[in-house]
Order: structure tokens, then sequence, then C-alpha cells
């Protein structure tokens, strides 16, 4: 073995605690390379699929005629390649309305057709029918089916050979709402293609779909295009995109976003990882200056000291980086398990085709991350590498002198001293020796504070903000349907019977509501902070106060009534004599009612605030209601303080009331309004559902919308499992991927410091002894030892805690605009990077403090060195 | 335990160092014993690897005799435990190197009051400032040790080594990489402190001139004291 290697590997030997931690901190970086480089490759595969699912896998398609189309076929351009078109077909004997297309070629298996039953079509006279129409007609593999042709009063004769799911080939034909069967076509020759074939599609898959191909293809289509004027093509810039292939026609953006986010992840990592390990190798560096020096009086060439640190990281390298890759496979796979579950709900419940993550580990982004990490490797050590070239004698002779020291940096840190004791002032003045170093580690580590916390309390206050929005949690389809007909009586459209017994809901919860004209009412009753608030609430819209639109004060202040806009809510009579204590009265001109006498306001810093005592109404104060210009009289019955949950509202003004009646009482209002005016009122119903499908159920509703389009209706439905899935799915996703990302961090920052502190100890034994013979105590060394890996933490944790809080402030600011919930500082998570940061200070401290224990102090003090 | 002017400072019994193992064991203090009375003045001579350095850190409580007694001030230090061995050594014992004396990171100041600072006493600033003055570094006080020059540094050393007053002076050729004029300088320091203080001091040295200033010379050989010789009652 060549004799630089040999010291080397000496070398290493004697510091083997640091020389670990450096390949720790390597396979860390190779590690975090590779889970971005492969991750990307694993979602883009995981969209590939996405897209070949809900497109088809092709990458080029075009329409004309049939010569066209068999010039392409032709033309050996592609590897795979289909066709399809519609038939002039269209019903059954019976009168059973169908839609009927030609498929033929590889179109099939390009378009993701999928036999549930049976076999797909490959002769003519068989046929594919979906598995829908096959339910209504009782249609099987082997039943025959006949089909006519208006225009020509013919008919043919097929059999079914397959039930299939619908297929990508609906993306490009419509079928006017009619099932389609699909045909098998033997080919586009134009004469083997039945009288009155309509328009004809072609799709072809690249063998190499590269830029020569979309040339090729380019000129041929401009070759065609000269006989065949229907011709137009187009490229599935949506897979190719996912493919990483720039297609002549769009898409670049994305590509762009997906290229520039990886080159500023791997950058962001490259540059921790650069600043450890060139950290490690200075540390190596200054540990051999004595050994350099000695090399260079024997006549070594500056060469051959470099090689000393270099061989170091090659070995280090060597280590590492295989290591690192085989971490961030089993790391990712780990996490796509993780986050499986929740994808696989969103798959399920929007169709969105397979969006599971797989891993997929392509020898090409391998090697690229393993280049990419002995790149920054071997340029990290360079410069340490350089200076060990440049070592002279003179240096070993005059021991080490590590570095120039900063006497500004050494300064302050009284309170440091205050807290920890003079081991703490101690080891506050040896971390900030090279305060470069210092600083690049303790941003790395605030960042990893500030990141962890801020991304909890973004998934947190999400969750919270969706659970407040929809409390109870009793229902999870809603539906709301709001009628503004006069003519008609929205509460007897059957659209309502329909929404209040859907076939696919287990248990439906009605609720009406009327908001409708003014309440006025003495301005004495409003409560002191709602007064407050409206004034607010005027100025910041730029009211007047007799401005006519305002829900606000009729006249000024110093009038004695005012107008306010009612919410009513619409009880089922035994929860409101529940609520009230008594039934209400139901003459039509009074309504009895309880006041809802809390909800949730803009406050005066612009974020919500919940406002209690929102009136200071009592029981048997009274309220005119201008119903339309059918006065009514409102009744107070009860004030509810703290009313259920689910009838808090959220308001933009303060000066909206929400109160609550009793159905009987309600329909005596309506009845007598169309009694006396002839017209209707407006109705708003909200519907509550639990279903077992809600998937289904939400299909079904929103089905209603197509099918009754009713004037003067509007019927909005919320799929609100599959928010909950979306939410969860992205709270999910932030969460794993972040914490991924600062648990990785952590390392590098935890590599970093145990090398610098146990170094420093190396470097500085005759130091420390020396404040051992000044009377250190060995607790107190190993406190000083601590504190040296434990400022890190401990000033990341001063910065990081009160500026993530700050952060969660401003999250929660803009999150809880949507629904309101009160703010809570995400404690868990702080918890979580309070005892992070410290077990990794202690952990990082370790090495130094357990080689301090074995060696007493006084064999240092022997030495000159 | 309350130790009566009469005790002497140091009491040294039949001490032995070995270090190594097996064939390759070095007798670094072969059966040496001494006693030393307070406010004496004791010179340490004897050829390099005579064990000179190592006698000075058993006798500092650095490090542990292999078999012996070192009994300082009427303490016998091999009853201490690590921990009350250091705080014994921060109150009585003054220690003064030849080589890198000063933690480079600590101001002057700090270097000089460490021992007060680690038994998280305040040093008083008008004790600091004469000290200074004495020393012949005020003004430097809060300057970094590598901005010092070698005298002043090991000037810093000394005033540390004597900021506390401590009963046992011991010095490891504090003079052994100055000049001349330096060492003079220093040597000069040492003997007022010690006539000022009435503190012990301990002085190893190369230099017979150094040497003959002190009231007893011993002599080391092989770890072995072979001459013990009272220069001036
Ligand atoms: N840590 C050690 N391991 C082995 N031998 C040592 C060690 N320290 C000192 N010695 C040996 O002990 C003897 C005395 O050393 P030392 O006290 O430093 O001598 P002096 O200070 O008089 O030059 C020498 O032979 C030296 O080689
Ligand atoms: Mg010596």
């Amino acid at each position: 073995m060549n004799v630089l290697c040999k010291l080397t590997l000496a070398q290493i030997r004697g510091s083997k605690s640091r020389f670990v931690v450096t390949v720790i901190g390597v396979a860390v970086a190779a590690a975090m390379v590779a889970a971005v480089l492969l991750g990307c490759d694993s979602v883009m595969d995981a969209m590939r699929r996405g897209a070949i699912a809900e497109l088809g896998d092709y990458h080029w398609q075009g329409s004309g005629s049939a010569a066209s189309a068999q010039a392409f076929e032709n033309s050996g351009l592609f590897a795979r390649f289909g066709y399809a078109c519609t038939l002039p077909y269209s019903a059954q004997p019976d009168g059973q309305p169908v839609s009927c297309m030609g498929v033929g070629g590889d179109a099939w298996r390009m378009l993701g057709a999928h036999a549930v039953e049976g076999k797909l079509p490959d002769a003519p006279g068989e046929a594919a029918v979906t598995k829908d129409l096959a339910t209504v007609e009782h249609l099987a593999p082997g039943s025959a089916l006949t089909l006519t042709d208006p225009g020509t009063g013919g008919s043919v004769e097929l059999t079914v050979t397959a039930v299939l799911d619908r297929f990508a080939v609906d993306n490009t034909f419509v079928y006017d709402g009619r099932q389609p069967v699909y045909l098998y076509l033997g080919s586009i020759a134009r004469d083997e293609l039945p009288q009155g074939a309509g328009s004809l599609y072609f799709w072809g898959a690249a063998a190499h779909p590269d830029s020569r191909f979309f040339a090729s293809v380019q000129a041929l289509e401009q070759r065609l295009s000269l006989s065949d004027a229907s011709l137009n093509s187009w490229y599935n810039t949506t897979l190719l995109t996912w493919m990483g292939i720039a297609s002549p026609t769009g898409g670049s953006s994305l590509r762009g976003l997906i290229n520039w986010l990886r080159a500023f992840l791997l950058a962001l990592i490259g540059v921790g990882a650069a600043l450890m390990v060139s950290n490690a190798f200075s540390l190596s560096l200054a540990e051999r200056r004595r050994t350099l020096g000695m090399l260079s009086s024997a006549g070594a060439t500056p060469a051959q000291k470099s090689d000393v640190i270099l061989l170091e990281a090659l070995f280090a390298g060597l280590i590492g980086i295989p290591a690192g890759l085989l971490f961030a496979c089993g790391g990712l796979a780990a996490t796509f398990q993780v986050l499986r579950p929740a994808f696989g709900l969103l798959t399920r419940r929007y169709g969105l085709g397979d969006l599971n993550l797989y891993l997929v580990v392509r020898p090409f982004w391998l090697v690229i991350s393993a280049a990419a990490s002995a790149t920054v490797l071997l340029l990290s050590a360079w410069v340490p590498a350089l200076q060990a070239g440049r070592t002279t004698p003179i240096d070993a002779i005059r021991g080490t002198r590590e570095i120039q020291l900063n006497a500004r940096a050494l300064r302050g840190g009284r309170l440091f001293g205050k807290l920890f004791g003079p081991e703490g002032m101690l080891a506050r003045k040896n971390a900030r020796r090279s305060i470069h170093r210092y600083r690049a580690t303790l941003l790395s580590m605030t960042l990893s504070v500030v990141l962890l916390v801020t991304a909890s309390a973004f998934a947190l206050y999400l969750e919270r903000s969706y659970a407040m929005a929809h409390p109870g949690a009793d229902y999870n389809v809603t539906a709301a349907m709001r009628c503004y007909s006069t003519t008609e009586d929205g509460g007897a459209y059957p659209l309502r019977q329909i929404l209040q017994s859907p076939a696919n809901a287990r248990t439906v919860r009605e609720q009406e509501y009327i908001q409708w004209g003014m309440l006025t009412l003495p301005s004495s009753r409003v409560g002191e902070q709602t007064a407050d608030l409206g004034w607010q609430y005027a100025e910041d819209n730029g009211m007047g106060l007799n401005d006519p639109p305002t829900y606000w004060a009729q006249a000024g202040p110093d009038s004695d009534t005012l107008a306010m806009q009612p919410y009513l809510l619409v009880l089922p009579d035994e929860d409101y004599a529940a609520l009230a204590g008594q039934a209400a009265a139901a003459d039509g001109s009074t309504i009895d009612c309880v006041v809802i006498n809390r909800c949730f306001v803009p406050g005066r810093d612009g974020g919500m605030m919940e406002l209690a005592r929102q009136m200071a109404l009592r029981p048997g104060d009274t309220m005119e209601w201008s119903f339309n210009a059918m006065p009514v009289t409102l009744r107070v019955a009860a004030v509810s303080d703290n009313p259920p949950q689910n009838l808090i509202q959220t308001w933009r003004n303060p000066y909206t009331m929400t109160l609550a009646t009793s159905r009987t009482a309600a329909d005596a209002v309506f009845a007598r309004f169309t009694a006396e005016t002839g017209s209707y009122c407006p109705r708003y119903f909200n519907f509550y559902y639990q279903s077992d499908d809600p998937a289904r159920l939400y299909a079904e509703l929103t089905s209603l919308n197509a099918q009754n389009p009713i004037p003067n209706l509007a019927l909005t439905v919320t799929d609100i499992q599959g928010d909950q899935a979306m939410i969860h799915a992205v709270t999910l996703l932030v969460r794993v991927i972040l914490y991924g990302f600062v648990a990785l961090i952590s390392l590098i920052c935890a590599a970093n410091i145990a090398n610098t502190v146990s170094s420093g100890m190396a470097l500085r034994r005759r130091e420390t002894a020396m404040l051992c013979a000044n009377g250190l105590t060995p607790r107190g060394l190993r406190k000083m030892l601590f504190l040296e890996s434990g400022i890190y933490s401990i000033q990341a944790l001063a910065i990081g805690l009160p500026v993530s809080a700050l952060l969660a402030w401003f999250v929660w600011r803009r999150v809880m605009r949507i629904y309101y919930f009160r703010f809570t500082l995400p404690w868990g998570a702080m918890a979580a990077a309070a005892v992070g940061a410290l077990g990794i200070s202690l952990l990082a401290a370790l090495p130094a403090m357990l080689h301090a224990a074995r060696h007493p102090p006084a064999e240092d003090l022997r030495t000159a060195e | 335990m309350p130790a009566s002017a009469a005790t002497p400072i140091l009491q040294v019994h039949d001490l032995c160092k070995v270090y190594g193992a097996g064939p390759n064991t070095v007798a670094a203090l072969d059966h040496v014993s001494l006693t030393v009375q307070r406010g004496e003045f004791v010179s340490i001579v004897g050829p390099s690897g005579s064990g000179k350095s190592t006698l000075l850190h058993i006798l500092g409580g650095v490090d542990r005799p292999t078999s012996g007694r070192v009994t300082v001030d009427g303490v016998e230090l091999s009853t201490l435990n690590e921990t009350r061995l250091a705080v014994f050594r921060r109150r009585q014992i003054g220690l003064v190197y030849q080589f890198y004396n000063l933690i480079p990171v600590l101001t002057v100041a700090e270097n000089l009051t460490l021992p007060l600072l680690l038994d998280h006493r305040r040093p008083d600033a008008g004790q600091v400032k004469a000290l200074a003055d004495e020393l012949g570094i005020a003004g430097r006080l809060d300057a970094l040790p590598g901005q010092l020059s070698g005298g002043q540094q090991q000037r810093v050393s000394i005033g540390r080594a004597l900021l506390t007053r401590p009963a046992l002076v011991l010095a490891d050729e504090p003079t052994g990489n100055l000049d001349r004029k330096n060492s003079a300088a220093i040597v000069e320091l040492l003997k007022k402190f010690h006539a000022k203080y009435s503190q012990t001091l301990i002085l190893i040295t190369h230099d017979p001139e150094i040497a003959l200033q002190a009231g007893r010379i011993l002599s080391l050989e092989d770890g072995r004291i072979v001459k013990d010789e009272v220069v001036r009652p």
C-alpha cells in the first residue's frame, strides 16, 4: 500500500469518531440528494401513470381522413398505432338509445380499455359495452346485440365479448349522454369503414419520443395536409411533460417549474453538505498540521500533502455515498408507504387514476445522485487539501494556530455566562472561535426549528379550521338549496323532497333559515362590544350613518332605535322547545324566538374573534321585523349566551343577529305572507347528510343540478369527506416532506457540531489541561463541552421559537379567515423542537465528553504542543 | 482541616511514578520524599527527563502518583476526588508553565481572574487593576493573549497564579522560552511576590543563575533527589 494511503488510514484510526461523524454527514447529504432526485422521479412516475390512466398511453393524436391515418400508421414513426371513429348505428330495436363507435389497432390498449368481464373484441362483429349499459340491458359476454342505422334503415348483428369500464377514448368523443358501445374495427382503410362513419381519430406512441420524432411527424403532417384539409394533430403534452420530454407544443412551464424546484432543493442541500464537509476537512487539516509539517520536511510535494486530505475524503465518500443511497431508497419507500392510505382515499374519491407513489429507482438517477454527492465532497475537501499542500515545516514547529481569533466575535454573551456560569462563558467563546462556521451552523439549526414548528402549525391550523367549519361531524356531505322565486313555493319544490331522502344517504338533517328584511329594536339592546365593532364595520366599509343599504343604525347613535339583519334558524318544534323551555307562539304575526347570543366577527385587529353577549336582549323584549312589507313581531322567549356549537354563526357584519324559532311558528308566518300578499317568501335550506358512500351521494346530488334546471333556484353540494381527504393528504404531505427535510438538516447539523466540538477538544488539549490545572472540575469540563455544543441549540431555540411563533401567528391569521378558531401555538411541535435540538446537542457533545473522561488532562500539560 | 502555621506547607512521602507497563516501564519518580516549609523558595534543577515536571504535576494535584503521599497545607491529595481536587487546586495552588499558559479566547482580564471565575466569585476590580499595574500589563486587560508578547503573556500567567494568594506556587520553567531580559524580569516578579505575600514558591529551571536566587536547591536525577542544599537560610 502507498505510504500516504497508510498514513491516512492511520490518521483516520487516530480520530475515529470524527471520521465516523463525517461519514454520517456525507451519507446524509447523499441521501438527501438521492431523495430529491428519486423522489422527483417517483412523483413524475405517479403523474405519468395518472396521465396514462386519464388520457391514454400515447404521445401524439391526430384526426383527419382515413388516408392520412394510414399514411401515419405506415410511416414507421410509431411503435403503436390505433384509431377510432363514430359509427352511424345508434339504437337498438327496442329504442334504447346508444352511441356507437369503432375502435381498432392499438387504441384499445393505448387508451386503457380494460375488460371487467370477457375479453376485448378482436374480430369483426364483436363489440364491448360499458358496465352501466350491461346492467340496464342485461348484457354479458356472449349476448347478441342488434343495432340499427337510422339513416339507411339497415342493421348489424353483434356479439358482446366484453363488459368495460369507460376508457380514455371517451375523452375525444361526445355522446350526448347516451351509453357508448365499442365495435371492433379491423382496419382504417377507407373502404372497410362502414358507410356514414364519422370523424376519425388516431393515436400513436413513438418508439423514441425525441426531437427527431417530433420533426418527422411535423414534416409528414405538412405533406399530408396538402391533400387532407381536415387533418389536425395534438401532442399528449401532459404525458410528455411527466416523462420529462419537451413537446413542441407547450408544457414547458410546468417542466421548468419542476426543474427549478429540483435545482433549488439540490442547491440547498449542496450548500449545507459542502459546509459540513469543508468544516470536517478543515478540522482534519488542523489536526494534521504537525504530521503534514513533518511530511514536508521529509520532502513531500504539495500534491502529496494534499493527498492526505483528499484520500480521507475518498474513504469517507466510498463508505458514505453508497450508504446514503441505500438510506434514501429505504426512506422514500417508507415515506410512500405512510402516504399511501391518504392518497389511496383521494384516488378512490376523485377517480384520479392511480395517484399512489411507488418508489422508482432508475440507475440513471442513482448514478447522478452519487456523482453529485461525490462532486460536492471533492469540491469541499479541495480548499483544505490545497491548504494542506501549503503546510511548511515551520507550521508544524510553531504548533497549531487554528485561525486568527476575532476579538469582537468573542465579546458579549454576559447573559449566557450568567445563566450557565463560567463554563457557559468559556463554551460560548470556544464555539465562536470560528465565527463563520458558528453562524452557518446556527443558521441551519434555527432554520430546522422554524421549519418544524411552522409546518406543524400550518398542518394543525388547516385541520382545526376545517373541524371548526364542520362541527359535530355527524355528516359527510352537505347541500344548500336556495329558492328565490316569488311565484312558486320553494318549500314545496320536488327537489326539496329529493334532497330530504336521497338514495345514498343514511341520515339526513334539514336546516331551514330565513334571511330577509330588517329588524328594528331599541339601540340599548345592542351589546357594548357589538356597538363598538359595528362602528368599526361601518367605518371600514365607508358607510355613512344614514346610508340606506347599511344594516347599521338607521339614525345616529343618539336615536334610540336601530336596524339589524336577522338570521332566523327554523328548528324542529321539539328542538326549539328544548332550547327555549317552551313551545313557540304560532299565530303568524308574532314569532317566539331564542337569541343565539354568541358569534364570530372580525375583530379590531383584522382577525376573527368570538363575540360573546352580542345582544343585551332579555326575555320578553320584542323586535319589529319588516317581513318585506308584512310586519312581523319577534318576541324573545329566551337568550342563549352559551348556545350549542352548531348554532353559532360567523358574520362579517356584527349587526347580524342569529335567532332560532320553531317549524310551526315559521310555517305560520309563511302561510300568512302568501295569504296577504299573494306571493312567496324566499326559502333557504341546508341539508346535512351522513352517507356510507359519500362519493356516490355527491354524484347523485350534483346530477340533480343538471336534471332540474329550475329558475330562481341554486343548489350547491359539498363533499366534506372528499375535502377532508384532500386536506388530510395535503397536511400529511406537508408534514412528511418537511419533517423529513428537518430531520436530515438536523442530522447534518449534528454531524457538524459533533465534529467541531470533538476536534476543538483535540486541538485545545493543552488549553483544556490548563483550565483543569486552574481548577476546572471534571463536571465543569463536561458542562463546558455540552454547552459548547448546546449553545447552538439554545441559541437556535431562543431565536427560532419566537420567530416560528410569530410565523405561526401569521399562518393562523391567514387560515382563520376561512373559519374562525382560537389561536394556539403548536406546543407539541415546539416541545419536540426543544427536545430534539437539545438531544442533538447532547449527542454531538457525547464523543468529546467521552474522550475527556478517558484522558486525564495532566498528560496534555507535559508536551509543548 | 485547620493547618497551623507550624505544619509544613508541603510534605512528600516516598513518592513513586511509573509510566508504561512491562519491559517499557519508566520510573519517572523513584521514592522521592521531601518537606517544604511555609514561605520557602525552592528551585528544582536537573537534566531533562529527570522527573522535574512529573514531580510538579503531582504536587499540583494535576497528576496522581503511582504510590506515595502528598500533603499540601495539611490536606492529603489522594483523599480528594477529582472534583474536590480541582476546587482545592483553584484555591490553594498557583501553577505557572512554560508554554501556552493562557486561554486564547479569554481576554487578559478574564485569564487573570480565571480561578476566581471558576469559583463563581466576582473578581474585585480594584485588586485586578492593582495586580495589572504590578505586572506591568495595565492597559492590556481587554486584549486577547495572542496580542501580547511572550514576556507579557508569562506575566499574566504569573498574575493568575498569584491572584488568589495561594499557599503554594508551582512554576515549571517559566522562563523557558523567553530571552534573558524577560527572564530576569519574570524571576524578579516571582521573587517580589514571594517576599511580599510570603508565599511558598517552587520553581523548576534549567538556568543555574535563576536557581541560585532561591533559598534552597533540589537536584533531581533519574527520578531521585540527589542533592538538597540550602543556599541561604
Ligand atoms: N506520559 C508519559 N508516558 C511515558 N513516559 C513519560 C510520560 N511523561 C513523562 N515520561 C517520562 O518520565 C520521565 C520524566 O519526565 P519529565 O518529568 O517530563 O522530565 P523533566 O520535566 O525533568 O524533563 C522521562 O523519562 C519521560 O520520558
Ligand atoms: Mg519538564
